[in-house]
């Protein structure tokens, strides 16, 4: 079919995390779909491996950075080696998170932090060291892939969902800071997505299902075209902006 | 099949209101170069009828019904005229809105017809639109309905009330129409767009935010309307429902303060 040319990344080099629920690999495929070279960087070797050689599927260049990126000085590496290897940083997604979920009574202090580190800590890591390249070259876009448990609270989801509502601010913040240097940034906060769901009627048989207004889970496909127009330059007038994808759950009073 | 094949709109029927001119132009414009065929309803002849040229020029099918939207009888119309002609409508945009009639007069000078005319024209025609097609989209199971809001539906504009207060509406009627809709197989979202100069604002005295007060530092490009359209008319956007698509170079993010402002402070 003719691609709407508004949809192209051609040219352009990504910048994705990989965490263990295998989204990767779609998004990192979508993103060479769209013309991206793309750098995969996670703790994982299996889930960084699939998404580079989702990369490579497309006909792309694809860069792997297996390791823990606790501090500056390992993301600044990263964003270095990017450059350095495909040519150029001009888009983060942000797609690892580690999920917690658990009664508060018995979360403890290192849970708090991890989860908070992992989630916040990482994000404002990632969007720090892409920015100082992004700045400098007066443009760049960054899309953070979050939960919607960034707007709405949930039993067992104190700690996890502060994360994630501070990487919607983290968001809201840099849209501002970095508005006029040309850096675009958003958040896709999804909804029950999961990478392989159950078929139709064994889903429906969980209330949750039944209550969201489209009575089923979402797949991470289905945030990819929009990752991709967050990731390109068409949407140079959208930042600071949560777009939710999740079968019309937040529509809900 | 690559997941950019979903953004495809071959062979899928769009009607459009106020289509003729503006950020609507925009939206039909990317609906014909993805593949639709679309049918343009506004009030003045002249501009739907090029609109509907163009997209006939991008070798999609299109027509031009001249419709006033506030008029139930017009709109249910427009509907059977798209429905005879072409036998399906998978995609409604609610787009017609009217910014402002004639300057920016105190609350207590709001006529009862300028106010009835504004809140008829900016959210009782995208209730009237989508009664008049929700049934057909019901019976076949798909359908898509995006309306159009404003960052006034998200907070208020000083001597701004039938703007503000119907695109309020037309937020929360988005939400109403896709937790109801959403068991037929139809979603409803809306695109929610700052400050883009057109005909329409650029013809009205409101004190509308410039540059200097929006995050990006300029206002919008009508051409970065057309992407948001095709992907919430899409197959794509097919696990949102509900939502608002913001397109506003980051104001309702920032409040309305100065771009730049940012006070710095030390730890104590």
């Amino acid at each position: 079919m003719p691609v709407p040319n508004e949809w192209t990344l051609e040219g352009k080099v990504a910048l994705i995390t990989a965490d263990a629920r295998g989204w990767a690999a779609v998004l990192a495929g979508a993103l060479a779909e769209a013309g991206a070279d793309v750098a995969v960087a996670g703790d994982s070797p299996e889930h960084v491996e699939s998404a580079a050689s989702a990369v490579r599927k497309e006909g792309r260049r694809a860069a792997s950075f297996v390791g823990a990126f606790p501090g500056y000085a390992e993301t600044d590496a990263a964003v270095s080696r990017t450059v350095s290897e495909l040519g150029g940083l001009d888009i983060l997604v942000n797609a690892s998170l580690n999920q917690l979920g658990k009664p508060t009574l018995d979360t403890t202090e290192f849970e708090w932090n991890t989860v908070m580190d992992a989630n916040a800590g990482s994000a404002f890591r990632w969007a720090r060291s892409a920015g100082r390249v992004m700045t400098e070259q007066g443009s760049g876009h960054i899309v953070n892939v979050i939960s919607e448990m960034a707007e709405r609270g949930l039993t067992n989801h104190a700690a996890f969902s502060a994360s994630q509502a501070a990487i919607q601010q983290i968001t809201r913040s840099l849209s501002l800071e970095w508005g006029t240097a040309g850096v675009r940034i958003n958040c896709i906060a999804t909804g029950w997505v999961e990478l392989n769901p159950p078929p139709l009627e064994e889903q429906q048989k969980e209330l949750l299902v039944r209550y969201l207004p489209l009575r089923r889970k979402g797949t991470p496909d289905e945030i990819a075209t929009l990752m991709i127009y967050l990731a390109g330059d068409f949407s140079d007038f959208t930042t600071g902006q949560t777009i939710f994808v999740d079968g019309g759950a937040m529509a809900h009073a | 099949m690559g997941v950019l094949d979903a953004l495809n709109l071959d062979g899928k029927n769009v009607v459009i209101t106020g289509g003729g001119t503006g950020l609507g132009l925009e939206m039909v414009r990317g609906m014909a170069e993805a593949g639709a065929n679309v049918a343009i309803a506004g009030r003045r002849q002249g501009p739907i009828d090029e609109a509907a040229d163009m997209v006939k020029g991008l070798g999609c099918k299109s027509m031009a019904v001249s419709t006033d939207v506030t008029d139930t009888v017009a709109v249910n119309a427009l509907f059977e005229t798209v429905l005879a002609e072409w036998g399906d409508v998978h995609i409604l945009f609610n787009n017609a809105g009217i910014v402002r009639e004639t300057g920016r007069p105190p609350l207590w000078e709001i006529t009862d017809e300028s106010w009835r005319i504004g809140i008829e024209t900016n959210l009782s025609s995208a209730f009237y639109c989508a009664r008049a097609i929700s049934k057909h989209m019901a019976d076949r199971g798909s359908g898509k309905i995006v309306n159009v809001a404003s960052g006034f539906g998200f907070r208020g504009g000083r001597d701004n009330y039938m703007y503000t207060a119907g695109k309020g509406g037309v937020v929360n009627i988005t939400r109403a129409m896709a937790v109801s809709l959403g068991r037929y197989g139809i979603t409803c979202n809306a695109i929610v767009p700052g400050f883009f100069p057109t005909e329409a604002t650029n013809a009205t005295s409101m004190s509308l935010p410039r540059g200097d007060l929006i995050p990006v530092g300029r206002t919008g490009f009508p051409k970065e309307f057309g992407p948001v359209a095709v992907w919430l008319a899409s197959s794509a956007s097919d696990y949102m429902t509900g939502e608002m698509f913001i397109v506003d170079g980051g104001g309702l993010a920032g409040g309305m303060a100065p771009t730049g402002y940012g006070p710095i402070s030390e730890l104590a």
